[in-house]
């Protein structure tokens, strides 16, 4: 069947009965919050129940304001999730366990399903850290260079 | 024939979509989104109606739709859940 593009605040429900009915579903994210691991229209993530999150978990969540959240959580504390894109540095806090909708199981590259325990992806986790570090020297730098013409 | 077991039909904001739920959605998953018509068949076949029955149905909620053109679209519609795996013979 052909690829349907719906706004995930009115299909929510109709997910929800997927999820907690123990199924899996498939969403294909927008955004480029989420590169280099999940390009728009290309890739997807299977969603599943949100049991037993741990740090390193990609999660569906929704903001206090109403928005939808695909995002990496980076750390667990006191009940609060913080969360990451994994193209970004900024680390969002507030995240508590009543936002959180769903968590990935698994994921496709193309057509290709990656497992959460396949290596390659294993080894990307684990560089995302100094990633995120680069990504704030540069970003410190340019915001300095900008102050520095001005 | 008849749908299978594990298939939800919802109508949300005036759209009509059906979803896996449950053991099915492992095997399929995303979204089908129906068309009236396409609903209509699909609550049919839910509901073990024949395939003559079904044509019977559109006809006499449909002006002016020809015999023909009806059970030529059923017969697509059918075609597609069956080569999904949606149908149970």
């Amino acid at each position: 069947m052909s690829k349907t593009s719906i706004e995930l605040d009115k299909m929510w429900s109709v997910i929800s009965e997927v999820i907690s009915s123990g199924g899996e579903f498939r969403l294909f994210p927008r955004g480029t919050s989420m590169l280099p691991l999940l390009r728009e229209e290309t890739d997807s993530v299977v969603l599943v129940s949100p049991k037993d999150i741990k740090s390193g978990d990609i999660l569906l969540y929704r903001r206090d304001n109403g928005q939808f959240v695909l995002h990496r959580v980076v750390k667990i504390s006191d009940g609060e999730y913080f969360m990451c894109g994994d193209n970004q540095f900024s680390v969002e806090h507030g995240i508590k366990i009543e936002n959180i909708l769903a968590k990935t199981a698994y994921f496709y590259r193309g057509d290709d399903k990656i497992l959460l325990s396949d290596p390659a992806y294993m080894k990307y986790v684990k560089s995302l850290k100094k990633r995120r570090i680069k990504n704030r020297i540069r970003n410190i730098l340019s915001s300095l260079k900008r102050k520095i013409k001005k | 024939m008849k749908i299978k077991d594990g298939f939800i039909l919802r109508d949300v904001g005036g759209k009509t979509f059906v979803v896996a739920v449950g053991e099915t959605s492992k095997k399929f998953k995303g979204i089908i989104t129906l068309n009236e018509t396409g609903k209509l068949i699909w609550q049919s076949l839910a509901s073990g109606v024949e395939r003559d029955k079904i044509a019977d149905r559109i006809l006499s909620e449909y002006d002016g739709a020809d015999r023909i053109t009806v059970e030529k679209d059923i017969e697509t519609f059918i075609e597609k859940l069956r080569k999904d795996g949606i149908l149970s013979e």
